[in-house]
Formats: C-alpha cells, sequence, structure tokens
C-alpha cells in the first residue's frame, strides 16, 4: 500500500504540470462561478461555502481517472495484480494519493475563496478546515473507487462524473451547510449534525469500497 | 412455451424463460381496474379536493421503484456471491424498469406538485431524493452499456448496484435534513384512511405490473445474452 | 397553502395519460427488444448449427 501510494505521488511529483493543470483549473471554475453570480458581496458571501465545494468536486474529478492512467498505459495493472497481496492495499495506496492531490488543491483554492468570495474563514477557521477533511475523504474514497471502472471504459471523462456525482449528494449537502453554518456563527448548532452524517458517511463508504475493490480491480 | 436450455454453449447457461403474454394483459387491465374503482370511489379531500386521485398513480409507482431498487441490491449480491450469470441479468432488467418507474414517479409527482404548490419543481425531500436515484440508476444503466465484456460487465454493476442501495437512505436523510431545518417539511402524503384502500389496491396491482415487466426484461436479457454468446460460439468455430 | 385551481381535473387526467403513455410506452419498447432479441438468437444458433 505504501509502495502503490508512494509510486502515485512520485509520478505526480515529476510530472507537477498535472497539478498546475488543475489548479489554474479550480481557479477558473471558482472566476466562472463568481461570473454567474453576479458582483454583489453578500450573495458571493453567501454563496462561498457552495462555490468552493462545487468547485472542489470539478476539478476533483479530473484527478482520479489519471490516477489509473500509468498502470493502464503501461499494462502495469496486470502485472500489480499477479502478486498474490490484498487487494484492498491497492485501493488505499491510490487513495492516499488521490487524498494528498485533492487536499493540495485545496490549499491553493481556499485562500482564493477568502479573496474572491470574502469567505469570512477567520469566524472558524480551524472547524472548516476539518469539514475540508472530512468531505474531502468521502470525495476521494468513491472517486478512486469509481475510477477504477471508469477509467477503463469509453467515455470515461463523462462516465466518472455521472456515476460520481449522485452518490455524493450527502457529502455536498453536508459539506456546505455545516461550512456555511459554521462562518455563520452556527447559533443552532447544525454543524454538528452535519459533521455526524460526514463521518458516517466516510465510515461506511470506505469500508464499502475497500471490500468492493477486489470486484473492479480485477481484468 | 417450453424452456430453451442451452447446456453446451461455454458461458451461455442461462435458461431463457417462457413468454408469458397473459401476464401482461393481466396486470395491465388490474391497475386499470384499480385505478377506474379508487378514481370513482373516492370523495374529494379537504385540502387537496380532487387531486389527491393522482396519489392513485403516484404512489404505487413510487412503491414499486423502491422495489425495484431492493431487487437490484437482492440480486447484485446474490451475483457477488454465486457467480451465476442469471443474477446479473435479473440485476439489470430490475434496474431498467426501475429507472422508468422512478422517472414516472418524479412525472407524477411534478404534476401533482404544480397545481398543489404553483410550481413544477419544489426541491422537496422526497422529490429531490426520486430524482438523485434516478441518476444513480442512469450511471448504473450507463456503465452498462459502456462495458463489452460480460463477465467484467456483471462484476462491475453488481458493485456499483451494491453501493448505490447503500446510499439510498443516506441520500434521503441528508436531503430531509436539508429541507427542513429551518422549515416546517409540508408532507404530501399525510392522506387520511379513508384513501388507504384504494391506495393499497393500487399499489398491489402496480407490484403485478413490476413483477411483468422485469420478467419481460428478463426474458429479452437472456436472449440477448444467448445470442451473444451463440455468436462468439460459431466465431470461435464451436458447436452452438 | 393548498391552491386548487378550478381545472384540476385536467392535471388529474394528465397524470394518468402520463402514467399510461409511460407504461404502455416501455411495454412496447420490450416488445420490439425481444422480438430482435429471438431473431438474433435465432440466426446466431442457425449459423452456429450449420457450421459443422
Amino acid at each position: 500500500m505504501g509502495a502503490v501510494a508512494w509510486k502515485d505521488l512520485a509520478v505526480e511529483r515529476r510530472t507537477k504540470a498535472n497539478f498546475n493543470a488543475v489548479v489554474f483549473f479550480a481557479a477558473l471554475t471558482m472566476l466562472l462561478f463568481g461570473f454567474a453570480l453576479g458582483a454583489d458581496t453578500e450573495a458571493l458571501k453567501a454563496a462561498s461555502g457552495g462555490v468552493l465545494w462545487l468547485t472542489v468536486l470539478f476539478s476533483g474529478v479530473l484527478v482520479f481517472n489519471r490516477s489509473y492512467q500509468t498502470e493502464l498505459e503501461t499494462g502495469a495493472l496486470e502485472v500489480l495484480l499477479m502478486y498474490p497481496g490484498e487487494r484492498w492495499s491497492i485501493f488505499a495506496g491510490k487513495f492516499l494519493a488521490n487524498l494528498a492531490f485533492v487536499l493540495l488543491v485545496e490549499a491553493v483554492i481556499l485562500p482564493l475563496a477568502v479573496v474572491l468570495y470574502h469567505m469570512p474563514l477567520l469566524n472558524a477557521p480551524w472547524s472548516v478546515l476539518m469539514i475540508m477533511l472530512l468531505g474531502t475523504i468521502g470525495f476521494v474514497t468513491l472517486g478512486t473507487f469509481y475510477a477504477a471502472m471508469a477509467s477503463r471504459v469509453r467515455s470515461r471523462e463523462v462516465l466518472l462524473p455521472l456515476l460520481l456525482f449522485p452518490m455524493l449528494v450527502p457529502v455536498l449537502i453536508a459539506a456546505v451547510q455545516a461550512t456555511s453554518a459554521l462562518l455563520n456563527g452556527d447559533a443552532m448548532g447544525d454543524s454538528r449534525t452535519w459533521v455526524r452524517l460526514l463521518v458516517v458517511f466516510d465510515l461506511i463508504f470506505f469500508v464499502a469500497a475497500l471490500l468492493a475493490f477486489e470486484h473492479v480491480i480485477e481484468g | 412455451m417450453t424452456d430453451m436450455n442451452l447446456g453446451q454453449g461455454a458461458g451461455a447457461d442461462v435458461a431463457i424463460p417462457p413468454k408469458r403474454a397473459w401476464l401482461g394483459l393481466v396486470s395491465l387491465l388490474a391497475i386499470a381496474g384499480t385505478q377506474w374503482w379508487a378514481v370513482s370511489n373516492s370523495a374529494p379531500d379537504r385540502d387537496m379536493g380532487n387531486l389527491q386521485k393522482i396519489m392513485y398513480v403516484h404512489v404505487p409507482a413510487a412503491w414499486t421503484a423502491f422495489i425495484a431498487f431492493f431487487i437490484v441490491l437482492v440480486a447484485s449480491a446474490m451475483y457477488l456471491w454465486k457467480r451465476e450469470e442469471k443474477f446479473d441479468l435479473v440485476a439489470a432488467s430490475a434496474a431498467e424498469v426501475g429507472a422508468v418507474l422512478t422517472a414516472l414517479t418524479l412525472a407524477l409527482g411534478s404534476i401533482w406538485g404544480r397545481p398543489t404548490w404553483g410550481t413544477w419543481w419544489t426541491w422537496d425531500a422526497r422529490l429531490t431524493s426520486t430524482a438523485i436515484l434516478l441518476l444513480i440508476y442512469i450511471g448504473y444503466l450507463a456503465l452498462r452499456a459502456a462495458t463489452d465484456d460480460a463477465e467484467r460487465r456483471a462484476r462491475w454493476s453488481a458493485a456499483v448496484g451494491i453501493l448505490g442501495a447503500i446510499n439510498v437512505p443516506i441520500v434521503y436523510m441528508s436531503v430531509r435534513w436539508w429541507r427542513t431545518l429551518h422549515q416546517v417539511q409540508s408532507s404530501p402524503s399525510t392522506i387520511s384512511s379513508t384513501y388507504v384502500d384504494g391506495l393499497r389496491l393500487n399499489a398491489l396491482s402496480m407490484t403485478l405490473v413490476l413483477v411483468w415487466l422485469i420478467l419481460a426484461r428478463y426474458r429479452a436479457a437472456c436472449l440477448q445474452r444467448a445470442a451473444e454468446t451463440a455468436s462468439e460460439n460459431a466465431a470461435l468455430g464451436g458447436r452452438v | 397553502m393548498t391552491v386548487v385551481f378550478a381545472n384540476e381535473w385536467t392535471y388529474i387526467i394528465a397524470a394518468y395519460v402520463v402514467t399510461w403513455l409511460g407504461l404502455g410506452g416501455y411495454s412496447i419498447y420490450l416488445a420490439r427488444l425481444s422480438r430482435r432479441a429471438e431473431q438474433d438468437y435465432e440466426a446466431a444458433r442457425s449459423s452456429g448449427k450449420g457450421k459443422s
């Protein structure tokens, strides 16, 4: 598992081009949302949580298919599967590599959201960071899982979001609601419910994806 | 009406079920009958007026859509356990029929909502969850369409079907919380007990339609699969 | 909160029409699909049998 994660990250580090491209795409997405929503400061502030998470989803989805690409091109996947190792370790390795990647992208666009959308991050910085982490874990879990399939068939660019996004609705709702609540003082303590939902979601689907992975990674 | 068995062919050992056109006729007559009975025997509701009569198609559609989804879950699990192709074909058939019923549920919910709330769409918890369910089904079917290898298609569909089913209650809960946190939920189905008989009857008859549709789709799927394998065998020069 | 239009029957009829069109349309699709599949199956069987 460590080897797989390390290898994926090493590949990404050498070809920083992809990371840069995803980051620029995320920034672009944020700008476009801004144009779509209009220049009213209060409206942008209210929408900041939603825009942030949609940006994460649209740019993050570009990462997952690629994480299988090198193996597909070189046929390394067949070789990897020939070893009698546990399949779940392949999943865990890819999950970690993708998680690191997406978190790094978020590290860049979060300040951008603060600037462009007047996001009052300082109201609850650590809580918001925790929500980012929890939501990203759920996102990357399912993204890594579905990409194992989508990356290997035709129309993969649209198939992955088609499979992935409906499944992420609870994450999107919970993360955006929790973020918005926390940034506005969370007078009603709503964020706790949403955090609980995120944790439950992450646990259930990490286990489910881990168990199901052996069925999808084989030839 | 006899079962055609393909004993010899490699791979496709799924027995092709008989045609059962009579079941189609009976079930369609059944829903026509129960709908007629329910519509003509129900008095206008205090709040909804005669619009409550839409429930006699909307609720059964939703009910059977969920049964279909449940069948997808069970058949998918059975496939991963037993690796018998028939389970995969049952799952796929139930998914397609379920998608149709889910779309119907949404359309009927929208038709009900327009005169009731003034808009065609209301982001109400049930309607929204149903829309997401439809998209999960469609993703499942799109994955099947994109995967050519039968064994891979079966394995992948099963995994996707199971994960999708796990998510259904989570999606419903999260959408409901989202809608009710700061507003009172107006539930469209607080229906008085006088309508329960009509609803139950129509749900039953629609279930019969569901059974027929899934069986018919399953038969077509078996034939398709058998044709696929037969032509593979022919191409390989083997006997069919 | 309930707005009942005078022409509520329009919506009721629309609901039943949509239901029958939907179920009927899908049944027709199924019939066509089954017929095609039967033909393909027969064709594949006979071409296989003819070979040897």
